[in-house]
């Protein structure tokens, strides 16, 4: 139960803050992914920065397109802090594999939401289900 | 032995000031209130914060004037997921409050000195400053913000809060007017577990946005080991117009 509310909240976050620099500088949003769907991918990373309010990670991935580049963004610092992640636990030049939501739209890249580095560390938030409905409140005075 | 001098009397009295300062911060004529120093999670399986403006058929106690602000402050961002959030702004009370510690993440720190108690909400970096006896100022000095101004005394054993000066927010999961004011009262615990409780019994009025009160109950246990960590929200955008800045001079250079 507490898995699948931290779930709830964290993909809740992630709708108040993910970072989507194509629409806005100044706008943070994941309106673009799909929080019901979770993919897992591996790849070597090209550049890593774990802050706030997202994640960035770009990751050479080898596919049917060959071997190319494919940007991410993903849960903050804080959230990966204590599920495990510390500093330089995964550098440029580390083959990883990442746990994502996908795009809405389809496509490459996704909303990362856990990694297993290079040497089998898994820093795994809960999978996020879907964003939190806006709810009624309960607890006012009748 | 020889009479102590003047100075070292007031440095006497100034270290022992400090030390029961230290060691009873919350005494006052006496009386020493709950330490509510810490990092707190939040409690319990409760029904998940909410977060932003309440939807058009929300069942909060809405007077007209409230409901058509919330409506026409809801069309303006339509159904998308628009919140002070997106762009690295804090809720602001009460939202602030009752996000804090939600499933164990972004916690609250409270840190309490006699005249001043502080509470810090990861999320954002809210500050809270809730101001006890000479430090209260006067309503007409309060400068309206999105978390107010929090006058604070002790009722025995409960930490009484009332904040005024909020500003107008329908952005926000209980959305107020600038005449709004939310009472809380703090009350310390211990559960069957062992484990410290922290409960705040807030009631928000408004006779702008609402027809009654709107009351709730928000707890958080506290977390012995816990610690706040920095959410510096605008680093990405700082990152990325360096990113932009350099990318910019590469293709000066070719």
């Amino acid at each position: 139960m507490r898995m699948r509310r931290v779930a709830t909240l964290l993909a809740s976050l992630a709708m108040s803050t993910a970072f989507q620099p194509m629409v806005a500088r100044a706008h943070h949003s994941a309106a673009m992914y799909d929080f019901t769907r979770t993919e897992w991918l591996v790849g070597t990373v090209k550049e890593i920065r774990v802050m706030n309010p997202h994640t960035s990670l770009v990751l050479v991935v080898s596919n049917d397109r060959g071997s190319h580049e494919i940007r991410f963004e993903g849960h903050g610092a804080n959230n990966f802090y204590r599920v495990g992640w510390r500093a330089n636990l995964v550098k440029v030049g580390d083959r990883i594999r990442i746990r994502f939501n996908p795009r809405k739209e389809g496509g490459e890249g996704g909303f990362v939401t856990g990694f297993v580095t290079s040497q089998g560390k898994q820093i795994m938030l809960d999978v996020p289900s879907r964003p939190a409905d806006v709810q009624a409140p309960s607890d006012h005075a009748p | 032995m020889a009479p102590l001098s003047a100075s070292a009397i007031i440095r006497f009295w100034l270290i022992g000031a400090c030390i029961l300062g230290c060691i009873a911060p919350q005494t006052r004529a006496g009386e020493v209130h709950p330490d509510f120093s810490g990092v707190w999670v939040a409690y319990g399986t409760g029904p998940l914060p909410l977060l932003g403006t309440p939807p058009n058929d929300s069942k909060l106690p809405f007077t007209a004037e409230g409901r058509r602000k919330v409506q026409a402050f809801r069309a303006i961002i339509g159904s998308g997921e628009d919140r002070p959030g997106n762009y690295c702004l804090g809720s602001g009370m009460p939202e602030s409050m009752l996000f804090s510690g939600a499933t164990g993440q972004y916690p609250m720190e409270i840190v309490q000195r006699p005249d001043l108690i502080l509470i810090l909400y990861e999320s954002h970096m809210e500050v809270r400053h809730l101001y006890l006896g000479h430090k209260i100022i006067a309503a007409a000095d309060r400068l309206p913000t999105r978390n107010g101004y929090s006058a604070a005394h002790w009722d025995r054993e409960t930490l009484v809060v009332e904040t005024t000066a909020l500003k107008e927010q329908e952005d926000e999961a209980y959305p107020h007017s600038e005449q709004a004011q939310i009472l809380e009262r703090y009350q310390l615990a211990v559960d069957d577990k062992g484990a410290k409780v922290l409960t705040d019994t807030w009631t928000l009025t408004d006779p702008v946005f609402y027809t009654q009160p709107v009351r709730g109950v928000k707890r958080w246990v506290l977390d012995p080991n816990g610690i706040l960590l920095p959410y510096d929200c605008t680093e990405q955008f700082w990152v990325d117009h360096l990113d932009s800045l350099q990318k910019a001079q590469v293709e000066k250079k070719r």
